[in-house]
């Protein structure tokens, strides 16, 4: 008891004692007021409930070295509040304006997707924060001018680095190596070596397909190409290369980077779903039925998922190469064929793909455009008829994700202006004439919409007319990826409608119809026939 | 709903400027304020804002009775009842999941561990109303009798999701009358297209390195500088992110006419880790001070068991993880160190050596901080020192710090009080109006910048929200 009573009154001295410091400390405090937290400053503060309570009201804490400040109400200071009032005020209220009122885009160009649209109200949404969280993404995501400004901000934080050696530095620079004594930063386009070996059984390719309507013309590239070892060998003899180092750097949502034996990679992982497939085959197989004295052709593209992309990563149920074979064993047999996996699979070594852009480069396309060709029986420019040309280009993953590592990285864009003449009409949706444009308008390009180089925008209905006399005319019925080969067709169709399934508002059928086609091109990614973009080609069949 | 956002700076925020200086009365703007603030913390967490109006409601009450039984026990037992309720209420929301995983682990039980979703910003808000019951009982304010000022006070949106944390003592004058002065609207805005710059165009850039190595590289095989680098690089990004944000809040509450106190001041030129704390999120640091730091219930131990409740509550707060208990008593540590050598030794050690000290122990504490895996913690540990067979450079790290110079450059302005340095000289040389002019272009082109680089960023968390 004695020992506790002594306690207490120690306690109660140490306040004592701590109050009286802080009496004194009270005339320095004017003049230099410095926080105390749990030190031994904290010792010379006072505990706010054992504070004079008629000090305490009007006690704050304040920063301790806040300068003086010179007389606010000085005309000097009064003059720049206000020039920093009415200068800052007006351009704010301007830009609440310009944001509010000026039209917003629906359609990215340079991310080719549609952008997020005004969401539609209900309880279950609003709360659980959804319906909100739609709004601002809604107001973020359709900026008026968007795409400029994206770029914009790539160049701004392209200032960060400095040149050294004309070469510029900027951004952010990953990792790319395991192995920290073979670390470097990879700049060329250098590629893996693909693999090409006898394929393992793969049951998961084998579709379901009705026996009287199963595709037969399994290698219908390899009867007009010049055989190779590869292309002499069956579809599904390509393997995807393996890497088990392979090293993920960035990953958000299906968006990947990674780096694979030394180069930096870029892409978006296949996420096809296959149960879609029956679906697609049969709106194509309908399409064939319904324009029966017209060539229809087919293309389910391969991407870098199946010719870059280390297995290793793939996520998916089914490989992309498989997903495409199923769904070409879905299709009748008057359907016409164009297969990527042969085609390309011979030219894996030249520079058909970009590596950290989602798309082919033009070179692969132009191959791809030769079959087409020569499955129509139609002549086909050479290659070194073309104009070829260089530019740098930001892919689309930095676009998507804007990963700094992409931008330090970069990449080249090779493209093929044709020769030949052409005259190009844009349309809308509705088939509404817009205006005539190039067919690849060079002095529009932007590095980080560099695909937009192929006809300005998916958005819009293309009728191209050419110097080509032969009477065939071909409509492509498409997604975005087979716009890289529309300019290697000019030299091989009289007229060709280019309409993506995305942004068509009439009915396909009679379109193809009206307009007197010969042939129909439906192509895509596999994965866009496997989802809601391949939903678009009955939609489009039937409005 | 978030201060780096293009719908809350041009829609949001200018719609609430509209509306509250459309209104002339303090009453009417007051409540031009609840409904934006609750509007703001519906617009995430709808929910929870029937959890925010319960909470200050039940506090209300409490201060009330506390008034009417003032110097009874009755009033100790309507205190005690308040602050235990509001204690509870973060305790269940927010440390819930982390005290029933511990159980599990030292027990043989296998108890579920609950998936609360923790309501934004409640770490905040709880300690603004304990300190308005707790400041009700110790009779240094008094009690606030309107609900719906109280409930102004506590949600008001600025301050409501990551402070800073705003004492009532601070605004009670103000909540029912406040001037707006054009030196409050003119300096509003520059805390605003400062706080937006300091997020946006350098925490949000800094951010990327940091998860480039941290986050998405290989950690294990960082080398010795590259770790140094990287965390130097967080500890920066960490700074600039709450710093960016108490300025946004304070400079949103000038323009409103409040003046809450500053939360940061320049804390990386502190030569101790005492100083460090008083210039590192005062309000938490001097909540701390005035209602843990002196509870008597340590008795003559208090000196000692006092300071190590305050840095372990500290930690606590900021996350139910044990990186964060250890990094406040980490801190807590160095701090009882230098009050046991005296703040008279303290000043005679020359400054490069408290400078070279404070910062080892500051930047070292970030990687705490970061680390809430408890192996990659070590991992980073040892890195450090070289203890993973770790090289000592490589060649990545080094092009990063070239590659990102510029960025660096406008850190170590900003983390310094080079602006103000400037700013006094030129008003000492009678060019205030040129310093003024530069200021104006600066805010400006901060603004501009921020919001361009806002276009499509959809992703923009203020570190401090998940706290």
């Amino acid at each position: 008891m004695a020992e506790n009573k002594k306690d207490k009154s120690t306690e109660l001295e140490e306040i004592e004692k701590i109050y009286r410091e802080k009496q004194k400390e009270n005339h320095s405090e004017k003049k230099n007021n410095v926080f105390s937290v749990g030190t031994s400053e904290a010792d010379e503060v006072v505990p706010a409930g054992r504070r004079n309570k008629k000090d305490d009201g009007k006690k704050k804490v304040k920063p301790s070295n806040r300068n003086p400040q010179p007389d606010k109400d000085s005309p000097e200071q009064k003059l720049i509040q206000k020039i920093n009032i009415g200068v800052c005020g007006g351009i704010f209220a301007v830009l609440v304006v310009c944001l509010l009122v000026l039209p917003r885009p629906t359609v990215s160009e340079s991310e080719k997707r549609p952008l997020a649209k005004f969401p539609q109200f209900s309880w279950g949404d609003y709360w659980s924060g959804k319906y909100t969280e739609d709004i601002s993404n809604f107001f973020n995501d359709t900026v008026p001018m968007r795409d400029d400004l994206k770029q914009f901000g790539a160049s701004f934080r392209s200032l960060f680095g400095f040149s050294l050696d004309g070469v510029t530095l900027s951004g952010d620079i990953n990792k790319l190596e395991s192995n920290t004594n073979q670390t470097e930063v990879t700049t060329q386009s250098t590629k893996p070596i693909v693999i090409v070996t006898p394929p393992p059984a793969t049951s998961d390719e084998s579709a379901p397909a009705p026996e009287s309507s199963v595709n037969t013309d399994n290698s219908s590239s390899s009867e007009t190409s010049s055989p190779t070892p590869e292309e002499t060998k069956p579809v599904g003899s390509f393997m995807t290369p393996t890497d088990p180092d392979a090293q993920v750097l960035y990953n958000e949502g299906n968006q990947i980077v990674y780096n694979s034996l030394g180069t930096l990679y870029a892409g978006v992982l296949y996420n096809g779903n296959r149960d879609n497939a029956k679906d697609y085959a049969a709106a194509v197989n309908s399409l064939a039925t319904q324009l029966p004295h017209m060539n229809i052709y087919s293309m389910t593209a391969l991407t870098q998922n199946t010719f870059f992309t280390p297995v290793e990563l793939n996520t998916g149920t089914y490989s992309e190469q498989a997903d495409a074979t199923f769904l070409k064993n879905l299709l009748d047999s008057n359907i016409k064929v164009v297969d990527t996996l042969s085609v390309l699979a011979p030219h894996i070594e030249e520079d058909i793909f970009f590596l950290r852009d989602c798309h082919w480069q033009q070179l692969g396309a132009y191959y791809v455009a030769e079959e087409l060709a020569k499955l129509a029986g139609v002549p086909f420019a050479p290659l070194d008829s073309y104009r070829k040309e260089e530019r740098d280009c930001l892919g689309s993953v930095y676009t998507n994700t804007s990963y700094e590592g992409l931008m330090y990285e970069g990449e080249t864009f090779t493209y093929y202006v044709p020769s030949n003449e052409y005259y190009v009409d844009y349309y809308n949706a509705d088939m509404e004439h817009q205006f005539e444009y190039p067919l690849m308008p060079e002095t529009d390009y932007r590095e980080s919409a560099f695909y937009s180089l192929f006809m300005v925008a998916d958005s819009y209905v293309k009728h191209i007319e050419t110097d080509v006399d032969n009477d065939r005319v071909l409509v492509v019925i498409k997604d975005d990826y087979p716009s890289a080969m529309i300019p290697c067709l000019t030299s091989s169709f009289e007229e060709i409608y280019v309409v993506d399934v995305r942004y068509c508002n009439f009915n396909i059928v009679n379109f193809c119809i009206e307009k007197g086609a010969t042939d129909v091109f439906v192509g895509m990614t596999t994965e866009s026939a496997l989802s809601d973009v391949g939903t678009y080609l009955p939609y489009i069949m039937s409005i | 709903m978030i201060f780096a956002d293009l719908f809350f700076l041009y829609v949001f925020m200018a719609a609430c400027f509209i509306a509250y200086f459309a209104s002339r009365k303090t009453v009417y703007r007051n409540w031009v304020i609840i409904a934006f603030s609750l509007i703001f913390y519906a617009w995430g967490e709808p929910v929870w804002v029937f959890l925010l109006l319960g909470s200050v409601g039940i506090n209300f009450g409490a201060g009330l009775l506390i008034d009417k039984w003032r110097d009874t026990k009755k009033s100790t037992i309507a205190m005690a009842a308040a602050v235990i309720f509001d204690i509870c209420v973060l305790l269940v929301f927010k440390y819930t999941g982390f005290f029933v995983e511990n159980f599990n682990a030292i027990s043989p039980v296998d108890l579920p561990v609950p998936n609360i979703v923790m309501p934004i910003g409640i770490s905040f808000f709880t300690f603004q109303i304990l300190s308005y019951v707790i400041d009700c009982y110790w009779g240094t304010i008094k009690v606030q009798r309107n609900y719906s000022k109280l409930l102004m006070y506590i949600s008001m949106f600025p301050q409501l999701v990551a402070g800073p944390i705003v004492r009532y003592s601070v605004i009670e004058k103000e909540i029912d009358d406040r001037q707006i002065s054009m030196s409050d609207i003119s300096d509003g805005i520059t805390r605003i297209c400062v706080g937006l710059g300091k997020k946006v165009i350098l925490a949000n850039n800094l951010s990327v390195i940091v998860d480039s190595f941290f986050k998405n590289g290989n950690l294990g095989e960082l080398s010795v500088l590259g770790t140094w680098y990287t965390v130097i690089v967080y500890a920066m990004q960490v700074y600039f992110d709450f710093s960016g944000y108490s300025d946004i809040a304070i400079g949103i509450g000038r323009i409103f006419g409040f003046h809450f106190d500053e939360n940061f001041n320049y804390p990386f030129i502190s030569k101790n880790i005492t100083e460090f704390w008083q210039r590192w999120h005062i309000s938490l640091g001097t909540f701390f001070r005035d209602y843990v730091l002196y509870l008597p219930i340590f008795g003559k131990r208090r000196k000692y068991f006092n300071l190590f409740l305050v840095w372990f509550c500290t930690g606590f707060w900021h996350g139910a993880s044990w990186n964060y208990i250890i990094w406040g008593l980490y801190f807590g540590v160095f701090i009882l160190i230098e009050r046991m050598i005296g703040a008279k030794k303290l000043k005679k050690i020359p400054l490069v050596v408290t400078h070279i000290y404070s910062k080892l122990v500051i930047i070292v504490g970030f990687g705490i901080f970061y680390f809430t895996d408890f192996g990659k913690l070590m991992t980073f540990l040892g890195n450090l020192v070289g203890a993973n067979g770790n090289s000592f450079t490589d060649k990545i790290s080094l092009q990063s710090m070239t590659a990102n110079l510029w960025l660096f450059i406008a850190c170590i302005i900003f983390c310094l009080p080079v602006i103000s340095f400037v700013k006094k000289k030129m008003e000492e040389a009678k060019l205030a109006i040129l310093f003024g002019a530069g200021q104006t272009v600066f805010n400006v082109a901060a603004f501009l910048l921020s919001s361009i680089l806002l276009v499509n960023a959809t992703n923009n968390p203020f570190i401090y929200w998940q706290f």
